[in-house]
């Protein structure tokens, strides 16, 4: 490469690097892309501190019970949005995440009722978000039809599949203490689910943000048809974010159950 | 040598005074001030990086402006108050580098969308019949090949420009001041010389033009005035009639360039690609061979299916018929993917639609086509893609900020530079480059071309299509030239000249070219 340099450039080849031990540290992001970024993040943390600070609520907000019950009650749902995460990267939104988590829970609960192990009910669970994902994954990239579509007709029939499953009536009853143990107590005074969230949330950061391919899952989000053009298998990509993003919410699924001790298929879980 | 714009005619059409915008530490447009007379074309000359762009996005209000003033129609608005309607209202009309049209509307939509408007009713109603008649008068007017009910995605890049060009220029001359990005890019001969009669046209009817290009055929062709900025300032502002072409590439430069021209070689490479009866979308059947060591040039008019031929040979276009073989063995060039681990490369014709990332980093863009090499023990080896990258970005000389940044925030021929960068670091055995070079300045075209030559020395071989017959005739071995899908003619280096590219892209195949 140092062919380049001698013919032409001559007095640039200074001016550039000298620029370049500039560029050499890291740049810096201008504030605005923080504040976008982090908009959400902040108006949490401002409520939070307005409900911890007002002297009405001051009180009853802070105490240890109180956030024991706001972290457990919202895992499940951060689960299944960490789920719906992974298409997005690449610009497909799957809108049946709620109810493959349902359906992962009812599956499983059902299984442990009939007396399956915990591990293999988890499983169980994983498996049928995974299933739900493979059937989007081919729907979207084989059939070509549009993600919001796909997955919003999915979802409609899952729930057909839940009511066939569970006549509209909540599985309950010889949930193993095991699972519900899991689900409902602490460890070192947080609640146990909030580990399974961190699991999760640190396994997607971790694909997302370490592996090559969660690289291309951004260069696809990026441009899709460049992407192609760089050797990155689009279809099959894309179809790993459903398969992966349906698997999460399988997990998120079997965590409810462990969680309510039952499976309720009316549970308002987010599309 | 400098001209005076406001002798004679009185009050020029334009003054911009003190325009400034810095990106960060970039100071990108630093204390610009100039003039424009009249009726007039003018040229807005400058190498990568000069600002030129960044200026005329700050005059159409869409870049945020740190301090300036412009002063047009009696009217003075200060450029950091400038908003897009505010441009319209004071007679500024723009067509912009990345073309704002819509892909996926009607050419008679487009044409009234950002022009002159839909004719309208009562109650708003838009009356369909007068729009396509209006549409059908400016196609025949700028001589356009479409169809007033025809997608504008359907219509290649060169007539989807044409038409954004001629959005504001019909029912609309004299008016104002019309202000063109890099118009002529991706345009071949015929067309650009088309394009810029027109605009001689209009300025002879008394409308003033200003346009960005880095083709000074076109400054010498058109322009009756050439305003030359290099790194954000004002450099002089010259007539081309008054001054030769190697003073105004220093001026525009800073410093004296070398025409590259390629040292004919001796034949002594092996066949590495052999492309036989290839037939793909609108070009074939196709007989093509490259040895070793070749720059091979694809020329031919819009729609000879030069493009077809490098993205079907690259898999992005599927094949009906045919084969190709790279050294000696047959690839399976269904995909891109296949295509690029044989040992093909592929740069893409529209990078802001093919090949740019724009929100990811520098070194991102880099990497993309290389990232299982950084995947070791579960994890990308950060540093190692950093360094690889600062390295890549010293070789190609890429002007930017920081490695972090977006590609987006680099200018169009850096973005250019890191596209081929991050194929050729693949060392791939055979480059296909598609335009390699538009909307790159004449040094980054010099740099660029001694990077194809490095690379094909090394023992590859590169297959570089291209508009431009001068760039072809300039750096190629030989150039095919293809016609409505088909190859009719091949040029050798000792007759390899432009005007012969050209007879030959423009002639029938039963004539005689010479």
């Amino acid at each position: 490469m140092s062919g380049v340099s001698d013919s032409t450039v001559g007095s640039n080849v200074s001016q550039v690097s000298s620029e370049s031990s500039r560029s050499r540290r890291r740049g810096r992001k201008p504030l605005r892309s923080y504040l976008e970024a982090y908009a959400f993040v902040g108006l949490l943390v401002l409520a939070f501190l307005f409900f911890s600070l007002w002297s009405k609520t001051a009180a009853t907000f802070t105490s240890t019970a109180n956030l024991q019950v706001l972290i457990g009650s919202n895992t499940v749902v951060a689960i299944v949005a960490l789920g719906a995460l992974i298409p997005l990267v690449c610009n497909e939104w799957d809108l049946s995440i709620g109810a493959s988590a349902t359906l992962a829970g009812v599956y499983a609960a059902q299984a442990l009722v009939h007396g399956t192990t915990v591990p293999l009910a988890i499983l169980l669970a994983v498996a049928v978000g995974l299933l739900v994902g493979v059937v989007n994954a081919l729907l979207v990239t084989r059939l070509g039809v549009n993600a919001v579509i796909t997955t919003l007709g999915t979802s409609i029939i899952i729930t057909g599949v839940i009511s066939l499953k569970t006549h509209g009536n909540t599985i309950t009853g010889n949930i193993p203490s095991s699972l519900t143990n899991f689900g409902t107590l602490n460890w070192f005074g947080i609640p146990r689910p909030a580990f399974a969230l961190a699991a999760v949330a640190g396994l997607v950061y971790y694909g997302l943000n370490h592996t090559p391919w969660g690289r291309y899952l951004y260069a696809l989000g990026s441009n899709r048809s460049a992407a192609r053009l760089v050797g990155i298998r689009t279809k099959l990509m894309i179809g790993t974010t459903f398969v992966v993003g349906g698997a999460i919410c399988g997990a998120g699924g079997i965590l409810q159950v462990a969680q309510s001790g039952s499976a309720d298929p009316n549970s308002p879980l987010p599309s | 040598m400098t001209n005076n714009h406001t002798s004679g005619t009185g009050r020029p059409a334009l003054a911009v005074t003190g325009a400034t915008k810095a990106f960060g530490a970039n100071q990108a447009v630093d204390d610009v001030s100039f003039e424009l007379a009249p009726g007039q074309v003018h040229a807005l000359l400058g190498g990568n990086g000069s600002g030129k762009s960044t200026l005329i996005k700050m005059l159409a209000g869409v870049e945020h402006a740190d301090a300036g003033q412009v002063d047009i129609a009696g009217q003075a608005i200060a450029l950091a108050d400038m908003t897009p309607a505010r441009a319209e209202a004071a007679g500024l009309r723009f067509v912009h580098q990345q073309r704002s049209t819509f892909p996926e509307l009607t050419v008679a939509e487009n044409l009234a969308i950002g022009g002159p408007g839909f004719p309208v009713g009562r109650g708003g109603r838009v009356h369909w019949r007068e729009a396509r008649r209006r549409a059908q008068r400016a196609l025949e007017q700028f001589e356009i090949e479409a169809d007033p009910d025809q997608l504008l995605g359907e219509l290649g890049p060169a007539r989807q420009a044409m038409v954004a060009i001629s959005r504001v220029l019909f029912e609309r001359e004299g008016e104002g001041v019309l202000l063109l990005d890099e118009p002529t890019a991706s345009l071949p001969e015929a067309e650009v010389q088309l394009l810029l009669g027109a605009l001689r046209r209009h300025a002879e009817r008394g409308q003033t033009i200003v346009f960005v290009t880095h083709r000074l055929d076109e400054v010498y062709a058109v322009a009756d005035n050439a305003i030359l900025l290099r790194d954000g300032r004002l450099v002089d502002s010259v007539s081309p009639g008054a001054v030769s072409r190697t003073a105004l590439v220093e001026l525009m430069i800073g410093r004296a360039v070398e025409q590259v021209t390629r040292e004919c070689g001796p034949q002594t490479g092996r066949p590495i690609l052999e492309i036989e009866g290839l037939c793909a979308g609108p070009v074939g059947p196709v007989d093509l061979t490259l040895n070793t060591g070749e720059i091979v040039g694809v020329a031919g008019l819009v729609g000879s299916g030069r493009s077809s031929l490098l993205k079907a040979i690259f898999g992005a276009l599927s094949t009906s018929a045919g084969s190709v073989r790279l050294d000696g063995k047959a690839v399976d060039n269904r995909t891109p993917r296949n295509a690029m681990r044989a040992g093909i490369a592929f740069v893409p014709e529209n990078r802001a639609d093919d090949a740019a990332f724009p929100e990811l980093s520098l070194i991102e863009n880099l990497s993309v086509t290389v990232t299982d090499k950084y995947w070791s023990r579960g994890r990308i080896r950060r540093r190692a893609e950093r360094r690889d990258a600062e390295r890549l970005l010293y070789d190609y000389l890429v002007k930017a900020g920081s490695l972090d940044d977006p590609l987006s925030s680099l200018s169009g021929g850096n973005q250019q530079k890191i596209v081929a960068a991050r194929w050729l670091r693949r060392k791939p055995l055979v480059l296909l480059l598609d335009e390699p070079t538009q909307g790159v300045d004449v040094a980054a075209r010099n740099e660029i071309y001694a990077v194809i030559s490095h690379a094909v020395r090394q023992g590859s071989a590169a297959l570089v299509a291209s508009s431009d017959s001068e760039e072809l005739s300039a750096i190629c071995d030989r150039v095919i030239v293809l016609r409505r899908g088909r190859v009719v003619g091949e040029i050798q280096r000792g007759a390899l000249t432009d005007k012969r590219i050209e007879r030959l892209a423009h002639a029938d195949p039963d004539e005689q070219a010479a």
